[in-house]
């Protein structure tokens, strides 16, 4: 018998499982947060299972999942519990007490990109770190192909002044 | 920021990206070997592209994989394999068959028989022990320890979970020894009342007792393991238990030991 979407899921998903928290975590920027997505995503892919084309990209097909239960149910809660503000310098503390081991220019980029605006983030988490194309990441954001080149760009720009500050003043958002 | 500067932002950032029509990028990277301002442009979204990877793969050694691997566990349990339906149509119609030839014409009536006993075969138990395993993984030894208990609190809550299972849970009955009752709670499992008794155990970190008001079911009558828990699973005058750790199997084997004794084996 050839194996099914579940079964595809239940084997492909525990390797999966530290790359969907960092997208829950560049979405959420709350460690706990994170954790909180990646559950709703395994219970939601495992529900679904048949909606999944054994075949097709499974990590893709499972940061839709992720990002549509932030979209739907986690980030309006947040906000309306106050919760939605986070200082980015406070993401890189995951336990309460463990910084982020990085060198000390790579936690600057990283604590710069969380601090972009959140379709931003994504946008660049997706396609410089997770590798999607832009069709791709247009397909899972929803958004036209020109918006994740805009999207690039603006962060883009706001990163490189952190390697030149003194240098152009760089125009700001562009979603 | 006007839009036709949006436009060259975005096309600038396709071009290092490589995601640009060859027509185009020749196109521009004529454009900017003639405007300077568009390569300087160029040079400022140029800066950041590599340490981006390496900034964000910091985020994955630092991801709790432990815990997400427990949380994927519960949801495994919660949300089993569907049943495969064309599979379970064979199966009746092989057992169809077989009750024809065997039993005559009568077989065909009953040829339902058996496809209702797997349609309610009891998966109640293994779903069981999978979602208590998961949930007890999240805890460790000082997690479970730092659990405040206020005496009063937790003698009227055993009071209350003994009339759910109509059960004697005062305290003397609810305690182990070389364990502390730490959280004495009812939970609900696919409809059916759950009582979960949560042990700190300073040698092996939490052990919990629970038990359900639910008729039926087997246990294997030895330990058993899953993850990195021992279990024993046993049924006893209408009621299921569960005593589960990460104590060793002989220590778990001897608390189940106790706890059947005081309530029926």
């Amino acid at each position: 018998m050839t194996a099914t979407a579940y079964d595809v899921i239940a084997a492909e998903l525990p390797a999966l499982l530290p790359r969907l928290w960092r997208y829950g975590l560049v979405l959420s920027r709350d460690p706990i947060a994170a954790e909180d997505l990646v559950q709703a995503t395994c219970l939601r892919a495992l529900e679904r299972s048949s909606q999944f084309a054994v075949g097709t990209r499974l990590d893709r097909w499972l940061f839709s999942i992720l990002r549509s239960i932030w979209i739907n149910q986690l980030r309006a809660q947040r906000i309306r519990t106050g919760q939605g503000l986070v200082d980015p310098e406070d993401v890189l503390v995951t336990d309460g007490e463990r910084q982020i081991e990085t060198n000390i220019f790579a936690g600057q980029v990283l604590k710069r990109a969380l601090g972009l605006p959140e379709a931003q983030r994504e946008t660049l988490l997706l396609v410089y770190v997770e590798g999607l194309t832009y069709q791709e990441t247009a397909s899972v954001l929803d958004v036209p192909i020109g918006t994740v080149m805009s999207r690039l760009a603006a962060a883009r720009l706001k990163l490189s002044a952190l390697q030149a500050p003194s240098g152009q003043n760089h125009d700001q958002e562009a979603r | 920021m006007g839009p036709t500067k949006i436009d060259n932002d975005a096309l600038l950032v396709a071009y290092l990206d490589g995601q640009l029509a060859p027509e185009v990028h020749q196109e521009l990277e004529q454009r900017l070997r003639t405007d300077a301002s568009l390569s300087a442009r160029l040079a400022a979204l140029a800066e950041v592209s590599q340490p981006l990877r390496v900034s964000f793969d910091a985020l994955l050694e630092a991801a709790p994989r432990q815990r997400l691997e427990a949380t994927l566990e519960a949801a495994l349990a919660k949300a089993p394999q569907p049943r495969d339906h064309r599979y379970r149509q064979l199966l009746a119609a092989a057992a169809a068959l077989l009750l024809l030839i065997f039993g005559g014409v009568a077989g065909y009536f009953f040829a339902k028989a058996p496809i209702d006993l797997i349609e309610e075969a009891d998966t109640f138990e293994e779903e069981w022990i999978a979602a208590v395993a998961g949930q007890l993984s999240l805890y460790d030894a000082a997690s479970v320890a730092s659990i405040q208990v206020n005496e009063a609190e937790q003698k009227a809550q055993l009071s209350k979970l003994g009339e759910v299972l109509k059960l004697d849970l005062s305290a003397p009955k609810a305690a182990l020894e070389g364990l502390t009752l730490k959280r004495a709670e009812l939970l609900h499992f696919q409809g059916r009342k759950v009582v979960e008794l949560l042990y700190a155990s300073e040698e092996h970190g939490p052990v919990a007792l629970c038990i359900a008001a639910e008729p039926g079911g087997e246990g294997e009558g030895e330990v058993e393991s899953l993850d990195n828990l021992n279990y024993m699973y046993w049924a006893a005058q209408g009621r299921r238990f569960l005593m589960i750790g990460a104590a060793p199997a002989k220590r778990i084997d001897a608390l189940a030991d106790v706890i059947a004794e005081r309530f029926g084996s």
